[in-house]
């Protein structure tokens, strides 16, 4: 099956598509951040720059821009200026290659060209999310250490080792699942929860919420955001920035949340797969949109749980944090990966009934 | 995937198809779930270097967002120094001392356990893909487990010597 131009064109169409879908939610995300947080504490939240506030993350975007744009006199100048492209970059590779709808056919001419809904497939998916999500370090570790200032050097220090600790454990959570499939196909790992086998519905819960944890942990959410404590730290790594600087790290704390919400949802929470959406070769067009609506739906309900859990919790201290990464989060999750390599075994062997537990 | 493993290239394709764990609902059925699916040869390798490329134009799109949001803000901003707002933030005082302090090597143990846990991972991927598809599981799993306790040793041993502690 020779590609075409009409599928390379197809291929940058969706990648387009993707991208605006991705920076239109972020920005909307920060809004709906706002309000429910403000909701949660009996307050009204934004409510002036549009209806219902919504156009205020646009209206921060446009204050911060015109703000002066200016480098320290302490900080190393390239990578100063770098720093905050690069934290916004892993995120958009990573979620380049999710999964958000289910394929589907279309005959042109004489030729049947397959459309998927998703930036790329690469064939390593899962290994591509974890060396992302590692390259993310980079960007908090350089702008702290650029800026040449006491606070950004120590916010960038604890980022660093906070995040590298959740990193451990977030590659540790995703293991389960590539163990339980056997493959790395991010597609196939959808196809695999069809119906309702979705992986956190089953055994892999533990994985889930584990995974989950880290991910907040790897994006200085809330109950772990020690990088930028703002009564210790003013504002921890990007303290020396302003302007339209700031404003990517703002944006890029949003997309990584947002991105890791996507993957905790390929990877455990079915994808896009939902009632009336089957894997199938050839589904109808509503089938695609409503795989696709699910997909975000789902994110969207973990985002939720992001905000609420940051509207819920006061923030840990750094030596809880990392006893609780390496003592309880590190550990559990090895030993299920035990557990379920034995299962996995037993299943192989015919000593554990194949397809209990899914 | 099936046809995959008679092309020379095969070693690039990381998947596997496991029907007895894919649910039997639609298996059979499957659109093409692989870009890969269905090419051959020197299409196959053409395919798996096309997606890549896909990878890079997402990544080239989020340099020219920013690189233009920057541009706009460079033009739309006041320019206007002084030598108090580019001195370091230091609480509205002169900075004292090196703007590079010395930090606690506390933070050394976790880079060092870091390291001991990122290869342990990278040597169960590998691992954990192919387990399913083994005639030896038994085998293999107690091997593996002995690897993992090795370094859960390794874990106990820093918790035992107190280097997790903050007091």
């Amino acid at each position: 099956m020779e590609k075409d131009w009409l599928d390379h064109g197809i291929t940058i169409l969706v990648v387009i598509l993707i991208f605006t879908v991705q920076m239109l939610i972020t920005t909307f995300l920060v809004l709906f951040e706002r309000k429910f947080v403000a909701w949660m504490q009996v307050r009204i939240g934004p409510n002036r720059a549009g209806p219902w506030g919504l156009f205020q993350t646009v209206a921060d975007a446009l204050k911060l821009m015109v703000k002066e744009i200016f480098v320290p006199r302490g900080a190393d100048r390239t990578i100063y200026m770098l720093a905050p492209f690069l934290t916004v970059f892993p995120a958009f590779m990573a979620f380049a290659i999710l999964p958000i709808g289910p394929s589907f056919e279309f005959v042109h001419g004489d030729k049947t060209h397959v459309v998927a809904i998703q930036g790329a497939n690469l064939n390593v998916g899962i290994l591509w999310l974890l060396a992302m999500s590692s390259v993310a370090v980079y960007g908090v570790m350089l702008a702290g250490w650029a800026s040449g200032s006491k606070y950004s050097l120590l916010g960038s220090v604890r980022a660093s080792a906070q995040v590298i600790s959740y990193e451990a454990a977030l590659s540790l959570s995703i293991l389960p699942v590539l163990l339980w499939t056997g493959t790395l196909d991010l597609q196939e790992i959808v196809a695999a929860q069809s119906g309702w086998n979705w992986y956190a519905f089953g055994l892999l819960l533990i994985p889930f919420v584990s995974f989950f944890i880290s991910g907040m942990a790897e994006t200085n959410r809330l109950p772990f955001d020690l990088v930028e404590a703002e009564s210790e730290l003013v504002a921890g790594f990007h303290t020396e920035y302003g302007g339209a600087r700031f404003m990517f790290f703002f944006l890029a704390e949003y997309i990584n949340i947002m991105t890791i919400s996507a993957v905790a949802v390929t990877l455990f929470l079915g994808g896009w797969n939902g009632p009336w959406v089957p894997v199938q070769a050839d589904p109808a067009g509503w089938q695609v949109a409503l795989g696709v609506l699910y997909f975000f739906l789902k994110t969207f309900v973990l985002l939720f749980l992001f905000i609420w859990i940051r509207a819920t919790l006061p923030r840990m201290r750094y030596d809880q944090l990392m006893s609780f990464g390496w003592k309880i989060l590190i550990p559990v999750n090895l030993v299920f990966l035990m557990v379920l390599a034995g299962l996995v075994v037993m299943q192989e062997v015919g000593a554990w009934p194949a397809g209990f537990f899914r | 995937m099936q046809h995959l493993r008679m092309l020379p290239y095969s070693g690039l394709c990381f998947s596997r198809a496991a029907p007895h764990r894919i649910p039997a609902v639609g298996h059979a059925s499957l659109p093409a779930l692989s870009t890969f699916q269905g090419a051959t040869g020197v299409a196959f390798v053409r395919d798996y270097y096309m997606s890549y490329l896909t990878v890079a134009a997402v990544g080239i799109l989020a340099a020219v967002l920013f690189g233009s949001m920057l541009g706009v803000a460079r033009l739309l901003a006041p320019r206007n120094m002084s030598k108090d707002k580019l001195s370091t933030y230091e609480c509205g005082v002169e900075p004292l001392g090196d703007l590079w302090s010395q930090q606690q090597a506390r933070y050394y143990i976790y880079a060092l356990l870091f390291v001991v846990f990122d290869v342990e991972a990278a040597f169960i991927f590998p691992w954990a893909n192919i387990m399913g598809s083994f005639q030896q599981g038994v085998a293999i799993l107690v091997e593996m487990i002995i690897f993992i306790l090795i370094l859960a040793v390794a874990l106990l041993y820093v918790v035992r010597k107190g280097l997790l502690r903050w007091s």
